[in-house]
C-alpha cells in the first residue's frame, strides 16, 4: 500500500539521520598528540638560540628549510626543489618550491630565502649555526624561484647546513615575532604556547605538501622528575623525546616503547677554563680523572648503558680518535694534580645543573666523585632561562653538566666566545686546517688532530654519548628515527589504532 | 494537541491532495529534522560537559589528589634531610625536595578557582613558602653537621626544623586535602548534572519520537479516510452491475473529487450511448422480422412464432392461409398505392379480428398466414368467418369520393399440436408447420376455386410427426 512505503521511507530517512548524528559524534579518531620535552626554550626562533628544545619543537612543524635531512637520515630538497654546483664549486643555485606561503597567507619566494640565510650572516647574529655558513661571500635573489650562494670557498656541506634548524626560512615582516609565535611554511601552525606548561601545535590545512595525520600536538614542559614521573604513569603524556632515568623503570610497562633517535648529543662536565682554579690545566686535568665515568654512563639504567667519549666527537664518525681512556679514573692521581696546582682541599666549587632529569641526578654522581677527591661541592640548581642566561651567555660559572646536541660541532672550541672561555690558539690553527681541508682523509686527519687537542687540553669533563631513544607509546608510529638533527617531525606520525 | 489542530485546520481549508501531501509530508520532514538537530545538540551538550568531567574536573581532582601525596612525601622527605650523616645523601634528598617542591609549585596553578580558593591559593602560598624556607634552613644545619660543626644546640636546631617540616608539611597536605575534597564533590555534582541531563534528553526523545509516531498514524488515519476510502468507495460504484453515475460524486473539492465527477461524467455518457445503441437495434430487428407496409411480422418472423406455439400450445393449432380475392385487380384498377392501402386495411382487419395468442405474419404478396390455438374447428371456423365477414362488410375508402370492395379467402388445416410433445426438435416443427401451410394452401386454393370469400377448411386433420422423424433433428 503507498502508505505503507511512505512511512517506511520516512522511518528510514529518520533512522539514517539519526545514524549520521551518531556517527559524527563516535567517528572521532585519535589525532592528537602529547609529547613530553624537559627544557622549555626561551624562544621559539630556531634562528636565535642554541637551546635544541625551540629545534625540535619547530624543525620541519613550524619552520622549514631549504633542504632536510629526513627520517631516514637522507639529505632531501625541502622549500627548494633541487640544485646545482658551479665547476668551480663556488656557487649554488637554488631552485626554489613555487606557490608555498607562510601560514599568515605571505609568499614565499626567493627573497624570502635569502633575507633569511642574510640574517644568519649578519654581522651581530645571533644564530647558533652561523659558523656552518662561513664560506658564503653573497646570497641572490633572481628571480622569485632561484637562489645563488656564491662562497668564497667551496663548501659541500652547505646544503646539509641549511638543512639545520637554525637555518630555517622566515619572513622578513614576520621574523621579528618568531620568538613568541614563529610563523613559518610547515605542516603544523604555532598554536598556543602556554608559558611553563606547553606549547600548542595545530595542523595547517594550507600546508604545501602532504597533510599530516595529527590534527594537533602538545609539547608539555617537565620540569620536574616528580612531574614525569606522574604524567607517564597515569598516562597523560604520549612520549618523551628523550629518554631520562625514569625510562629505566617504566619501560616495562606494554604501553610505552623505545625507539631510535640518531643525534650525537655529548654529555660534559663544562668547565669554565677561564675561572680559578680551573684556569690551570692540571685542575682540568684532575677532574677528568676525578669522574668515575664507567659508573656515570649506567644513569639511564643498566640497560641503557652510554657509550664513553675521550673528546667531544661521536664515535660514530670517521674521523673518531678514541681518546676514552686519556684520563682514566684515578682520584688519587686528581688529588695528586690539585695539590700540584696547590689546590687547597674544601675548596668550594658550584656545579650549575640545568633543569634536566641528568643534571638532578648526574650532578649528585659529579658532585660525589669531586668531593672524593677533596672539592666541597654545591649544586646550584637553575632554570632553563638562567642556565641560558648565565651560564652560556655571561659566561658566570665554574662547572656544569649539560648536553651538546648538535650534530659536528667540534668547531665550537675554536670559538673566541664561546661559555667555555677556551680561546686556545692552538686550536683554532687546527680548526683553520679541518676548514681547509683538500680531501677526506685530509679533513678526517685535522679532526682527529682537533680532537685530541681538546683533550689534551682538558676543555672539558667528555663524559658520554647519550644513549638515544623516544620513549613513545607502542601504537605511535612513523617517527623520523633516524634523522640526526635535534627534532621532533610530526609529519609522518600517527596513531596506528 | 497540536496535530489535532493541523488535522482540521487542514479540513477546513480547501486545499489540494497533493498540498496536504506536501503539507504533511513537510511536517514529519520538519519533525524529523526538528528532532535530529535537537538530538545533536543534546549529544554535543552533553559531549561537552562529559568531556568537562573527564578533563577539567577529572584533572584536578587528580592534581589535587597528587598534591596530598606529594606534600605527604615532603614529611618524609624532611626526616631523611634530618638524618641525613652525608653530603651524597643530603644532597640526594635534596634534589628529591626540590623537584617535587618545584613541580607542586607548577601543578598549583592548576587548582581550580572557586569560592574561597583566593584564601587557600594564599595559604597555601604562605605555606610553601614556609616549607622551603624551612627546608634550607634544615639544610644548613644539616650541612653543618656533616661538615664536623659541632656546636652547642645543633642537633637541637635540626630537630625542631624536622619538627617544623613535618608541621608545615602536614598543614600543607590538609589543605590540598581540601581542595581534593571540593574537587570530589564538584565531580560528584558534575556527574549527577549529566546524568539528569541524560534523563531529560532521554525523556525528550521519547516525547518527540511519540509525537512522531501520532503524527505518522494520524496521517495514515487522514490518507486512510480520505483517499483510499474514497478510492475503494469510487472503484465500487463504477464496478456496480448497474452503476449509477450519480453515486460516483465525491464530497469534496480535491483531486479525488474532480476524478469522480469525471468518471460520472463518463459514465453518463456511456450509459447514454449504450441506450441508444439499444433502441437502433431494437429497430433493426423489427425491421428485419416485420413488413414495413402492413407493419405486420413478415414471413421469417413467422417461422419463429409458430414454431413456439408449435411447441408450447396446449390447445390444437389451427393454420391459415388468407389470400385477398382479386387482388391483382385492383392493383390494376387503382393503382399500387391503393393496391398497399387495401393490404394495410385487410391487415388492420385481421389484427382486430385476432385474439392476442394468435399468430399472424404477412405471408407474401397479398397472403396472409395465421396460426390460431382453439380447441376445435368449430372455433377456428367461427374466427376466421368473423375476420372474412367484416373485410367483405368495410369496403376501403381511400379517397372519401370511391369504394373499394375487398373480400379475403381463408384455406386452413387443424393441427394436433399436443400430441408433438415437449421434445419435438425445431427441424420437425419447421417440417410440420410447412406441411401444414402447404396444406392450408391446398384449402385456399378450394376456397378459391369455390368462389372465394369464403373460409374452407381441409378435410383431414394433421397429425403430429412421428417420433423417428425427430432423428433428423438438427438439434
Amino acid at each position: 500500500m503507498k502508505i505503507d512505503t511512505l512511512l517506511t521511507r520516512w522511518v528510514r530517512i529518520l533512522s539514517l539521520g539519526m545514524l549520521l548524528v551518531g556517527t559524527a559524534i563516535s567517528a572521532a579518531a585519535k589525532d592528537q598528540l602529547r609529547i613530553g620535552i624537559q627544557l622549555e626554550p626561551q624562544t621559539m626562533d630556531p634562528t636565535q638560540t642554541a637551546a635544541a628544545s625551540t629545534g625540535e619543537i619547530t624543525y620541519c612543524n613550524v619552520l622549514e628549510g631549504l633542504t632536510v635531512v629526513d627520517g631516514k637520515g637522507k639529505l632531501r630538497p625541502r622549500l627548494a626543489t633541487s640544485w646545482t654546483l658551479s665547476d668551480d664549486s663556488l656557487r649554488y643555485e637554488f631552485r626554489l618550491r613555487s606557490g608555498v606561503r607562510f601560514h599568515d597567507g605571505r609568499a614565499f619566494d626567493a627573497t624570502v630565502a635569502a633575507y633569511s640565510i642574510g640574517e644568519i650572516l649578519k654581522p651581530g647574529s645571533k644564530n647558533p649555526q652561523r659558523q656552518w655558513f662561513e664560506k658564503v661571500a653573497a646570497v641572490k635573489a633572481v628571480g622569485a624561484n632561484k637562489l645563488v650562494v656564491e662562497l668564497s670557498q667551496p663548501d659541500a656541506l652547505l646544503p646539509f647546513a641549511l638543512a639545520q634548524p637554525a637555518a630555517v626560512m622566515v619572513h622578513p615582516d614576520t621574523a621579528a615575532g618568531n620568538a613568541k609565535q614563529p610563523i613559518g611554511t610547515g605542516p603544523f601552525r604555532f598554536g598556543e604556547w602556554n608559558l611553563g606548561h606547553w606549547v600548542q601545535l595545530e595542523r595547517h590545512d594550507g600546508y604545501w605538501g602532504k597533510a599530516p595525520a595529527l590534527r594537533s600536538a602538545r609539547f608539555l614542559f617537565m620540569h620536574t622528575t616528580a612531574e614525569t614521573e606522574n604524567m607517564l604513569a597515569e598516562g597523560l603524556v604520549d612520549g618523551l623525546v628523550s629518554v631520562t632515568k625514569l625510562t629505566d623503570h617504566f619501560k616495562v610497562r606494554p604501553d610505552y616503547r623505545m625507539s631510535q633517535r640518531q643525534l650525537e648529543s655529548k654529555m660534559i662536565l663544562a668547565i669554565n677554563n677561564a675561572r680559578p682554579p680551573f684556569n690551570d690545566l692540571r685542575v682540568r686535568r684532575a677532574l677528568a680523572h676525578a669522574i668515575n665515568r664507567e659508573a656515570f654512563s649506567k644513569l639511564y639504567g643498566p640497560d641503557l648503558p652510554a657509550t664513553l667519549i675521550g673528546s667531544h666527537f661521536p664515535p660514530t664518525h670517521p674521523a673518531y680518535v678514541d681518546l676514552v681512556q686519556r684520563y682514566p679514573y684515578d682520584p688519587t692521581k686528581a688529588r695528586a694534580l690539585l695539590d700540584e696546582a696547590r689546590v687547597p682541599k674544601k675548596t668550594k666549587v658550584v656545579l650549575t645543573i640545568p633543569p634536566t632529569d641528568y643534571g638532578r641526578y648526574g650532578g649528585l654522581m659529579i658532585a660525589n666523585d669531586l668531593e672524593a677527591v677533596g672539592f666541597r661541592v654545591e649544586l646550584a640548581p637553575v632554570e632553563w632561562k638562567t642556565w641560558l642566561s648565565d651560564v652560556f651567555a655571561k659566561k658566570d660559572y665554574a662547572l656544569t653538566l649539560i648536553l651538546h646536541v648538535e650534530p659536528m660541532d667540534l668547531n665550537i672550541y675554536a670559538r673566541d666566545d664561546y661559555y667555555f672561555n677556551y680561546n686556545s690558539a692552538g686550536f683554532k690553527k687546527v680548526w683553520q686546517q679541518v676548514l681547509a681541508a683538500r680531501s677526506e682523509s685530509e679533513l678526517n686527519r685535522w679532526l682527529g688532530a682537533a680532537q685530541r687537542q681538546i683533550t689534551e687540553d682538558a676543555v672539558n669533563v667528555f663524559l658520554f654519548m647519550r644513549p638515544e631513544r623516544n620513549f613513545m607509546h607502542r601504537d605511535l608510529i612513523g617517527l623520523w628515527e633516524k634523522s640526526p638533527i635535534p627534532s621532533f617531525v610530526l609529519e609522518d606520525i600517527r596513531w596506528s589504532r | 494537541m497540536r496535530n489535532f489542530f493541523l488535522i482540521s485546520w487542514l479540513k477546513g481549508v480547501r486545499l489540494g491532495l497533493t498540498a496536504k501531501t506536501v503539507l504533511i509530508i513537510s511536517t514529519l520532514a520538519l519533525m524529523a529534522v526538528g528532532s535530529s538537530v535537537l538530538t545533536s545538540g543534546a549529544f554535543e551538550r552533553m559531549h561537552t560537559a562529559l568531556d568537562r568531567l573527564s578533563t577539567t574536573e577529572l584533572e584536578q581532582l587528580m592534581t589535587s589528589v597528587r598534591l596530598v601525596q606529594q606534600t605527604e612525601s615532603m614529611v618524609s622527605l624532611g626526616i631523611n634531610l634530618a638524618q641525613a650523616r652525608t653530603h651524597d645523601e643530603r644532597r640526594r634528598t635534596l634534589v628529591e625536595l626540590r623537584d617535587r617542591a618545584q613541580w607542586m609549585s607548577k601543578v598549583s596553578q592548576d587548582l581550580p578557582q572557586f569560592g574561597d580558593s583566593a584564601e587557600i591559593q594564599e595559604k597555601l602560598r604562605l605555606r610553601r613558602i614556609d616549607l622551603a624556607e624551612n627546608l634550607q634552613r634544615l639544610d644548613a644545619a644539616v650541612r653543618d653537621r656533616i661538615d664536623g660543626d659541632n656546636r652547642q644546640g645543633l642537633e637541637d636546631d635540626i630537630r625542631r626544623l624536622a619538627a617544623r617540616n613535618q608541621e608545615v608539611a602536614g598543614e600543607l597536605s590538609v589543605l590540598m586535602g581540601y581542595y581534593s575534597a571540593s574537587a570530589r564533590s564538584r565531580l560528584a555534582d558534575q556527574s549527577a548534572l549529566l546524568a539528569n541531563e541524560a534523563r531529560r534528553q532521554q525523556h525528550n526523545l521519547w516525547t518527540l519520537a511519540a509525537g512522531l509516531l501520532l503524527v505518522v498514524v494520524l496521517s495514515g488515519l487522514y490518507f486512510e479516510r480520505r483517499v483510499v476510502r474514497r478510492i475503494l468507495h469510487l472503484q465500487r460504484s463504477v464496478s456496480a452491475e448497474h452503476p449509477n453515475p450519480a453515486d460516483m460524486i465525491l464530497s469534496g473539492a480535491d483531486e479525488l473529487a474532480h476524478l469522480s465527477s469525471n468518471v460520472s461524467d463518463y459514465v453518463r455518457r456511456i450509459q447514454s450511448q449504450e441506450l441508444r445503441l439499444k433502441r437502433i437495434n431494437e429497430d433493426l430487428a423489427f425491421l428485419a422480422e416485420h413488413d414495413p407496409l402492413t407493419q405486420l411480422p413478415n414471413r421469417r418472423h413467422f417461422g419463429v412464432a409458430a414454431s413456439r406455439l408449435f411447441q408450447r400450445s396446449a390447445m390444437p393449432l389451427c393454420v391459415a392461409i388468407g389470400d385477398i380475392d382479386h387482388f391483382k385487380a385492383v392493383n390494376d384498377r387503382c393503382g399500387h398505392a391503393s393496391g398497399d392501402l387495401a393490404l394495410v386495411h385487410v391487415a388492420a382487419q385481421l389484427q382486430a379480428g385476432l385474439r392476442t395468442q394468435d399468430v399472424l405474419a404477412r405471408y407474401g404478396g397479398e397472403e396472409f398466414a395465421l396460426v390460431l390455438p382453439v380447441p376445435t374447428r368449430q372455433e377456428a371456423l367461427e374466427i376466421l368467418d368473423r375476420i372474412r365477414r367484416t373485410i367483405a362488410d368495410h369496403p376501403l375508402n381511400p379517397t372519401g369520393a370511391s369504394t373499394i370492395d375487398l373480400s379475403i379467402s381463408f384455406g386452413a388445416v387443424m393441427v394436433d399440436v399436443p400430441s408433438l410433445g415437449a421434445d419435438v426438435g425445431a427441424a420437425a416443427r419447421r417440417e410440420l408447420l410447412e406441411r401444414a401451410l402447404h396444406v392450408a394452401d391446398e384449402a385456399l386454393y378450394e376456397a378459391k376455386r369455390d368462389g372465394r370469400n369464403r373460409v374452407c377448411f381441409a378435410e383431414h386433420r394433421l397429425p403430429a410427426i412421428s417420433t423417428t422423424s425427430t432423428d433428423h433433428d438438427e438439434n
